[in-house]
């Protein structure tokens, strides 16, 4: 948003400020979060992770900050004429599917994914029971042994907890994996719980046989992964793989094409300017190397797995720094974990298939 | 004798002590700033948190992670150069490239009143004018828009390189202006343009020749929430990055452009 520009120079270009809502049937309003909306207004906030001041910042602020950023360029598209289609442009993940692979569109994509990936955390959450206050970090925080054990609120549903055991090893290696894997995110980022396709979309869709019984073609679920994303990431961004290695295609094509353009040229001149030019282009095309690690990930279809979101914890500086301080984030990762709200992962849950399939 | 040998222990204790300890550099007027803020930008406790914790939260890091191992004498700066391009001492990296981000972008502030005396050398000028920028209202909207813009933690920098010539360039996350390799412009969530893949392709060459870079900072504004979110909230990136530019003391930053 370009917020600075447009106040000191006066300047509206920037912002083309054109009234454009008759154009537009959905404007975005932030979501209602029941448990935000009642903190806001307790003086103990929300209880055992915010204070009701820093719930007033993440969401009601920040999240109106999202969603007017969002109507803001989705407007500005629509004038132009270009990306997303007003008629399927009421949901986040629609939004978030139709702009993932377009550079162009890249604000749209940002804030339509902040805005989800936030809502996803915070629907994900409940007050503690017990009112707590809340610890302001101090230096000698960071010395302390980091304590494995003594933690509460595990997951209660059988199933769910099967699924971990099954995935992880126990409680206690998950609950260490997913919050040491917050911790290690320094900037913007979150950490997911997520449900792992046992096959890549390409698989089921080539070879119908494979993904029996009922030769279906959804993506059939066996085990949970953690997964880190960062800034405007989604987890499933199997539908924006691909794009490096059209790029390189894209880029062959059009050596290919100056090839067969001089091999015509040569025969009337000497040809001399476009071999240097194709010679500059294939030095940055080596066919010698063993491919990238792009190569390699595409070949075996690794890319392209469906992910289905479960949990999500917020690692971002924002939501620890006013009411834990920067030497609170562990503290704050211990209390977002009693604060999960296992009901709701466990009703995000997909059927789990027990059978094994090799996983590519 | 006995007396002798027990102060050289006593020295030698001291010096390895000394080097081994990553410390929050003093900077000018610290102890004013500390109490009453930076006039026009910081409360004090808004400075507190934006220098003094996140410093010692940086250098005591530092110190953790350094502690017995091959970087355990060298500066801040000496180890992010040397663990830039090291995959598995990312995590040294950050804090090491964090600390010296952070000292360099305080070191330009000061007071609105004392900055509002300093103004852009006309050398500094003269170069930014080779760049397109004509005047300091265009520098400061060059540099400001992109800072708000951006998505994310990070930095922007103005950067002198090889050739001195300025440019402007982003720095996501602990992105350092040092290494080419380590900028971090580039943010590859969503859609990837044919830009940012030439881009791309030019940095791998630029690596497997080898390639040197020496660019240097000239000037820095810090996007992290740390800097500002005491004092601005959550949303008041755009109100801090406003006041940040009426702070700087261009004298500290006029004396960073090379100079024959």
């Amino acid at each position: 948003m370009y917020r600075i520009g447009s106040r000191r120079l006066g300047k509206s270009s920037l912002l083309p400020r054109v009234n454009l809502s008759a154009q537009r049937n959905v404007s975005f309003k932030l979501p209602s979060i029941l448990t935000l909306e009642n903190a806001k207004n307790k003086q103990e906030g929300f209880n055992g992770l915010f204070s009701a001041s820093t719930v007033n910042e993440l969401w009601f602020k920040r999240g109106q900050e999202l969603v007017q950023g969002l109507n803001q360029s989705l407007e500005q598209s629509y004038a132009s004429n270009e990306g997303v289609s007003s008629a399927e442009s009421n949901n986040l993940q629609d939004i978030i599917a139709q702009t993932i692979h377009k550079p162009e569109l890249y604000g749209i994509y940002c804030y339509a994914s902040f805005l989800y990936n936030l809502q996803f955390f915070l629907e994900s959450l409940k007050e503690s029971a017990v009112s707590k206050p809340l610890h302001y970090g101090q230096p000698s925080d960071l010395l302390k042994t980091p304590q494995i054990d003594g933690f509460g609120n595990e997951p209660k549903d059988e199933k769910l907890r099967e699924w971990i055991i099954d995935s992880f090893g126990s409680i206690v290696e998950f609950r260490t994996l997913i919050l040491n894997s917050a911790k290690a995110i320094k900037g913007d980022g979150l950490v997911w719980l997520v449900a792992e396709s046992n096959l890549s979309q390409s698989v089921l869709k080539n070879s119908p046989n494979l993904a029996d019984p009922g030769q279906s073609k959804k993506p059939i679920y066996n085990k949970l992964a953690v997964v880190n994303t960062y800034n405007a990431g989604v987890v499933d961004d199997s539908i924006r793989s691909g794009q490096v290695q059209r790029l390189k295609q894209q880029k062959e094509a059009k050596i290919a094409a100056l090839k067969s353009k001089q091999a015509e040229r040569e025969s009337i001149e000497s040809g001399e300017t476009v071999a240097k030019e194709i010679e500059e282009l294939q030095n940055q095309v080596d066919e010698l190397t063993l491919g990238s690690v792009e190569d390699a990930e595409f070949a075996n279809l690794f890319t392209d797995k469906t992910l289905l979101p479960l949990l999500a914890v917020d690692a971002s500086p924002r939501n620890y720094l006013l009411d834990y301080g920067v030497f609170g984030k562990q503290q704050y990762l211990d209390n977002v974990w009693e604060s999960i709200d296992w009901d709701v992962v466990t009703r995000r849950l997909p059927d789990r298939t027990k059978q094994f399939i090799n996983t590519f | 004798m006995f007396a002798r040998s027990r102060t050289l222990l006593a020295q030698s204790i001291s010096r390895v002590s000394k080097r081994s300890i990553h410390h929050v550099p003093v900077l000018n007027n610290e102890k004013h700033h500390l109490a009453n803020g930076i006039e026009g930008l910081y409360s004090a406790k808004g400075f507190q948190a934006a220098w003094a914790d996140y410093q010692k939260f940086l250098t005591l890091n530092l110190t953790l992670h350094t502690n017995g191992t091959e970087n355990e004498l060298k500066t801040p700066y000496q180890i992010l150069l040397h663990t830039a391009k090291q995959t598995t001492e990312q995590h040294i990296f950050h804090y090491a490239s964090q600390a010296h981000n952070n000292h360099f972008f305080m070191e330009q502030l000061t007071d609105k009143s004392e900055a509002a005396k300093t103004r852009p050398s006309r050398l500094l000028m003269e170069k930014l004018s080779f760049q397109d920028i004509p005047d300091v209202d265009t520098f400061r909207d060059r540099m400001l828009l992109l800072a708000d813009s951006s998505f994310g933690q990070g930095w922007v920098f103005l950067v002198e390189s090889e050739d001195k010539a300025l440019k402007i360039i982003r720095c996501n996350n602990d992105g350092t202006p040092y290494y080419y390799g380590k900028n971090q412009s580039l943010d590859l969530n969503g859609g990837v343009d044919e830009g940012s893949f030439e881009y791309l392709n030019n940095l791998n060459e630029r690596a497997a020749k080898k390639e040197r870079d020496y660019s240097l900072p000239i000037l820095a504004i810090n996007c992290w929430e740390h800097a500002y979110i005491n004092d601005y909230g959550v949303t008041g990136k755009a109100d801090y990055l406003t006041n940040v530019w009426e702070c700087i003391n261009w004298d500290v930053v006029n004396k960073r452009v090379f100079q024959i």
